[in-house]
């Protein structure tokens, strides 16, 4: 009798845990057929994000937040809007960045780090990141999401990123979040919320009025 | 009678001397750290000559030792070390930036932010509108009304490089919701705005 009790109570928590733990993949193919079609059928993206830092010398996360918007080929402007005003823009060939009303611009093509900062996100938020020949990708899923886990190949990139884990929504194949993770065992986590594909965005959206 | 009046007047010296002492480490301000065990955020512009870059600067105690972690504001870290007894220990730095100067310019102006040397009160000696500490690099700091650190400023005479820092507060909170370090002579500027304790 008690051991049928201990079933009872313990079996739902034991779904629970299997349901969002993590396994292999079973269809890689499928899942990067799905990705594709995402990714060619997708114009423009726009969504509200949270980002929370966890540093392991403070006991609460760095939270902030703001808005993403993305518009093919390779516009990009991620703006925090709180606690502090901080964008930046992306669109192939420059990064600008707005800080309080200070602009700063940057030629992508000079620097090494900002073209692949601005390939890593533009891919990300694309799902492109999977033809990422830079990293080692291995895949997992659950019951709701696809978590592809990039490992960084180049030194430079290794030493500041562990892993980068982006995690897709079954039902749309749009990028839920995205966890990247230092050696010290300190990470970020941006989640996405409210994404709105193929709206409406004016290419005034991507520059600094 | 004559060796009693002379022990009455050791007496009064000695707690004379005690309360001058005790009263004097009343008045002497701790480092502003040392009034938040969680750390501090504060959102920081740095500025060399045209070029600024901003991030979120995480400042914290760490037993004797302060810890300060740079993190840009897409997450990642950019740097991460230690200062104790006026030297930089790195944990974390960004190619370019391992050579011994720069060790030393930093472990300087985060010593004066961080108002890292009240914490030893041997050093302190109390002067007009403030306090002057010995070490490494004399500092002389201003207080304000309420004693808490208005300005702090390098003193020595044969470096190039003076840093002075100023602390401003918004209420009666001993830490400051905004520093700004500055150097003469040469074009580099740090300021900070508290955003989280």
């Amino acid at each position: 009798m008690s051991k049928l009790l201990i079933y009872v109570l313990v079996f739902p928590f034991m779904l629970l845990f299997q349901n969002d733990s993590f396994e292999t993949m079973k269809d890689i193919p499928a899942f990067k057929k799905g990705i594709n079609r995402m990714a060619t059928n997708t114009n423009t993206i726009q969504a509200s994000f949270n980002q929370n830092k966890y540093l392991n010398i403070l006991s609460n996360s760095v939270e902030s937040s703001g808005t993403m918007h993305f518009k093919k080929p390779d516009l990009l402007k991620w703006s925090y809007t709180n606690p502090y005003n901080y964008a930046i823009l992306l669109n192939g060939e420059e990064i600008k960045i707005n800080d309080e009303g200070k602009v700063n611009s940057f030629e992508i093509r000079n620097s090494k780090i900002f073209k692949e900062l601005n390939d890593l996100i533009i891919n990300s938020v694309q799902g492109n990141v999977l033809q990422e020949e830079r990293f080692d990708i291995s895949y997992l899923e659950n019951n709701k999401l696809y978590l592809a886990r990039l490992s960084p190949k180049e030194e430079q990139l290794k030493s500041y990123i562990k892993q980068i884990d982006v995690y897709f929504e079954k039902s749309d194949y749009t990028v839920n979040k995205i966890q990247l993770f230092e050696h010290e065992g300190d990470y970020t986590l941006i989640t996405f919320h409210n994404k709105k594909i193929n709206s409406s965005i004016p290419d005034s959206e991507f520059s600094f009025q | 009678m004559v060796l009693n009046k002379r022990f009455l007047f050791l007496s009064i010296l000695y707690i004379l001397i005690v309360a001058q002492a005790s009263a004097q480490d009343d008045e002497l301000p701790k480092p502003y750290i040392n009034h938040a065990d969680n750390g501090l955020i504060y959102n920081t512009v740095f500025t060399y000559r045209e070029h600024s870059f901003s991030g979120l600067m995480v400042v914290k105690k760490e037993g004797e030792a302060y810890r300060v972690v740079l993190l840009s504001k897409l997450g990642p870290s950019i740097m991460d070390f230690l200062i104790a007894d006026g030297k930089l220990t790195w944990n974390k730095v960004p190619k370019g930036m391992e050579r011994a100067v720069i060790r030393r310019i930093m472990a300087k102006d985060f010593s004066i932010m961080l108002l890292t040397d009240l914490q030893n009160p041997e050093k302190v000696k109390e002067k007009k509108n403030g306090y002057k500490i010995k070490g490494d690099n004399t500092i002389k700091i201003k207080l304000t009304a309420d004693n808490k650190v208005r300005e702090a400023e390098t003193k020595n005479n044969f470096t190039f490089l003076k840093t002075y820092a100023s602390f401003f507060y918004t209420n009666s909170d001993p830490i400051p919701d905004e520093i700004c370090v500055n150097h003469r002579y040469i074009k580099m500027k740090m300021e900070m705005k508290l955003l989280d304790r």
